[in-house]
């Protein structure tokens, strides 16, 4: 019997729009043509790695879409690495109005991303700070309370996540709840969410989104260890949990070996 | 009748089986019947009649002969002696009624319950054919001196006697033990020395052969009913035991029966062998059969009873049923049941019951795999143009194995019938140039096997004593809470309530419809455990036999210098009433 379980991902109670992850991702939509460079930042915010970018082509109408890029760092950093018979970078080529999916399956490899025309040196894009028509979409397991900021303008928002209810029927999420971001404010629907229900945060005004939970909820039985608020920025770990009994830490190790062979987690 | 409506255990054996016995003894042992002084012994042309002797008897170099001591020359105060021999030649046996021999009218009327006897006794002294010159030694102490003879002076006798039998020895190893109520030699004169001479053979045959020649029954038949303990002893329910009538000398013997206790635990490494490969063989003789014995239904049920607490089932295996694998360890025994004499030939098993000590079913599914997130962020009127980053679970195959332990709630029998039928088994470790007594000695005698062979076996499976909803539930829970044992209460609730009912989830899956015990004992049986029970039970029975004889079978053990007797058995056979186990025997000619 086995099971993969990315736990880390299933505990993942911090986001950031600035370097999304895990359940979170950023979604920009390309609109310039020419010949552009993806800028990977590190923590000190220096480029680290860099990815040329062409667009190019004509604007898909009707049915038809542009394929989207996946920026997620360790992949774009490796296909870096890979040359083509000529000995040139590999670079990407992407029609105008295609989407920038930004997001890691790892935390720990999340980090800033930024589009720049080559030309000039402009930024187009800047994951720290999102702009109108971006995206910052969110799906929020663990069962508590969290607070939601524009780190830009210190807005903010409360959401509670509740906990699980095991019913007659599976249980499946609502559609996703969708909250503008404005330069007044957030505007959501309602404050409560269920568990696993997607959150899309809709930018019209610049954003820097952080979510962190701010008030675990451990069900009727508490059967998760003692409650503690988690600061807001603490970074990505849940709250704490009674200790592993030795067959948990047996699976837990099992689990994060596999897992290391399966990024994906799932 | 039945044979054994006064014991449980019944043996008779007929006088043509009695002198076949009689020569395959003579012929193995010949010492016993042959009697001379060391030097005739080693000079051929002295004995009085050849000898007609078993190749093995010689290859082995046993005695042909008993060494005696010359015949003094009295008078001669043991300085001189002469060579003697005695031999006996040709025995024939008549049970009563005597309609064989013809017995001298000097031994008067047969008694009841006794048989007539014939031999030929050839003797003879070595005297010499000319009174070589020697020294008197009268009053004088000498060495003895044994006069050379010329020739052996021979003379050959026919001597009858009555005889009896009767159990001697003790309690618990009784032998059939011959004794002479009248002896006569034929047309000797003058009656004085008739007399001496019957005196003499008399004591000869009563003191000295007779006894070496007592037929160990007791332990033959304890031997027979080797698979279960058995206390034997000459029953007393029979006035006259043994009893010589109809031409035929009958034993009767009571048995109490009792099972033997558990074997223990068999050292690791091979088991023992077991004995198949036995093949039919058929009578070849017709009239009647040389022995015939009987075992008594109780003594049967018995038996059988004990073969039957030895078979048991150990067998792990695994089959895919496409949406499900199921892996399953068995382990059964059989117990219970009542055995009974059919009037068919056969004996039938009712309502044996299988003991399921193990049976361990385990199911492994592909529990559908649930992702968390992936929801659509970007709709267009076509579909999705783009979705969430998602978290799946489940994605392993199987990823949930739950086992059912239902080896203490299934309840099941077996009803069989079987033919005891006999077989000839060749051991296989029996090596070209081996005979009969080298097989014995290294341990692969050739066997008569009395098998169980079987000619209906029933299998019933009365029901699951258990909520099988219970039990199935039970697993599943324990099998989820196994699986996401390290996660959190939070996460495991989510789990659950994605997945739903896991019971019905997993009910689903595996494409019950709503009997979970019926759907179990489907499973059992597309297993194969159904017919995997009754296959060892028809190996096992094959492999077991009710009971075995060596071929052929020893009669007197080997002594110093002295192979032993044993007497071929030709033919085995067995047939079933509904009162007793028969057994019929020929015994093998000499050639």
């Amino acid at each position: 019997m086995s099971v993969f379980i990315n736990r880390k991902l299933l505990e993942q109670t911090t986001f950031h729009s600035t370097a999304p992850a895990g359940l979170a991702c950023v979604v920009h939509a390309v609109a310039e043509e020419g010949e552009h460079e993806l800028h990977f930042l590190d923590a000190d915010d220096a480029v680290s790695e860099t990815v040329p970018v062409t667009v190019a082509g004509k604007r898909p109408t009707g049915e038809a879409t542009a394929v989207r890029l996946d920026v997620n760092p360790t992949k774009l950093g490796a296909a870096r690495l890979s040359r083509g018979p000529s000995g040139s970078p590999a670079h990407h080529v992407i029609q105008p109005g295609a989407d920038l999916f930004i997001t890691t399956p790892a935390p720990r490899d999340a980090c800033r991303v930024r589009l720049v025309r080559k030309t000039d040196g402009a930024v187009v894009f800047d994951s720290a700070s999102l702009g109108a028509g971006d995206r910052f979409a969110v799906t929020l397991i663990r069962p508590g309370r969290y607070q939601v900021e524009n780190q830009l303008d210190g807005a903010k928002l409360v959401l509670t996540v509740e906990y699980p209810v095991v019913g007659k029927q599976p249980y499946s999420p609502p559609p996703p709840m969708q909250i503008e971001c404005t330069a007044g404010g957030f505007q959501a629907p309602t404050t409560t969410v269920k568990p696993a229900q997607g959150l899309i945060f809709l930018c019209s005004a610049p954003a820097c989104l952080h979510l962190a939970l701010v008030e675990p909820d451990d069900g009727p039985h508490q059967d998760a260890g003692p409650t503690r608020t988690t600061p807001a920025g603490s970074g990505s770990g849940g709250p704490p949990h009674a200790p592993l009994t030795e067959e948990a830490r047996s699976v837990l190790r099992r689990v994060l070996r596999t897992f290391r062979g399966k990024p994906d987690g799932g | 009748m039945p044979f054994t409506d006064r014991s449980e255990l019944y043996v008779a054996v007929n006088e043509a089986g009695i002198n076949r016995a009689i020569r395959h003894v003579m012929r193995q042992r010949p010492s016993l019947f042959n009697y001379a002084t060391a030097r005739v012994i080693d000079h051929r042309e002295l004995w009085c009649r050849p000898i007609d002797v078993h190749p093995v008897v010689t290859a082995r170099g046993n005695p042909l002969f008993t060494v005696v001591p010359p015949v003094p020359i009295v008078a001669t105060k043991g300085g001189y002696a002469i060579d003697a021999i005695a031999q006996l030649g040709q025995a024939a046996v008549d049970l009563s009624p005597v309609n064989v021999l013809e017995p001298p009218t000097e031994l008067g009327p047969m008694p009841r319950n006794s048989f007539a006897a014939m031999a030929e006794l050839s003797a003879g002294l070595g005297c010499p054919s000319e009174l070589p010159s020697l020294e008197p030694t009268a009053g004088r102490a000498v060495p003895t001196l044994t006069v050379l003879p010329g020739a052996m002076t021979c003379f050959a006798l026919q001597v009858f006697g009555f005889g009896s039998a009767r159990f001697v020895g003790q309690p618990g190893n009784e032998h059939i033990q011959a004794r002479l109520l009248g002896f006569d030699t034929v047309a000797i004169s003058p009656q004085g020395l008739e007399d001496a001479i019957d005196c003499y053979v008399r004591m000869v045959v009563q003191l000295g052969i007779l006894p070496q020649l007592a037929v160990p029954v007791i332990r033959f038949a304890r031997d027979l009913l080797g698979l279960v303990h058995v206390v034997i002893e000459p029953s007393l329910a029979v006035p006259q035991n043994p009893l010589i009538e109809e031409d035929q000398i009958k034993v009767f013997l009571s048995a109490a029966v009792s099972a033997l206790p558990p074997a223990p635990p068999a050292p690791p490494g091979p088991s023992a062998p077991e004995h198949t490969g036995g093949v039919i063989r058929a009578r070849t003789r017709t009239g009647p059969f040389d022995l015939v014995g009987a075992v008594s239904e109780a003594a049967v049920v018995a038996v059988f009873n004990q073969l039957l607490a030895g078979y048991q089932v150990d067998k792990a295996g695994s089959r895919s049923f496409g949406p499900f694998t199921a892996s399953y360890h068995v382990h059964a025994h059989s117990g219970g049941g009542a055995v009974e004499l059919n009037n068919d030939g056969t004996v039938g098993v009712r309502d044996l019951d299988i003991k399921w000590d193990t049976l361990q079913v385990c199911l492994g599914i592909d529990i559908p795999e649930i992702c968390i997130g992936g929801f659509c962020i970007i709709p267009t009127p076509f579909g999705c143009a783009l979705r969430a980053p998602r978290l799946c679970l489940f994605s392993a195959s199987p990823d949930l194995q739950f086992c059912l332990d239902l080896g203490g709630f299934l309840h099941s029998t077996l009803s069989l019938a079987v033919r005891p039928t006999t077989r000839y088994r060749v051991d296989p470790g029996r090596t070209f140039g081996m005979n009969d007594w080298d097989a014995r000695d290294a341990g692969v005698p050739n066997l008569w096997q009395v098998i169980a062979d079987p000619v209906s076996i029933r299998f019933e499976l009365i029901n699951i004593t258990a909520s099988a909803d219970d039990l199935f539930g039970d697993a599943i829970d324990a099998a989820i809470d196994a699986l996401l044992g390290p996660l959190p209460g939070w996460a495991k609730a989510l789990v659950r309530a994605i997945l739903g009912p896991i019971s019905a989830l997993v009910r689903g899956l595996l494409g019950i419809a709503d009997d979970v015990e019926q759907w179990l004992i489907d499973l059992i049986g597309n297993l194969g455990l159904y017919d995997l029970i009754l296959d060892k039970l028809s190996d096992y029975l094959g492999k077991h036999p009710l009971a075995e004889l060596p071929d052929p079978f020893p009669i007197l053990e080997e002594e110093p210098a002295r192979i032993a007797v044993m007497l071929p058995i030709e033919y085995l056979g067995v047939q079933v009433t509904d009162a007793e186990l028969v057994i019929d025997a020929d015994l093998g000619g000499v050639p």
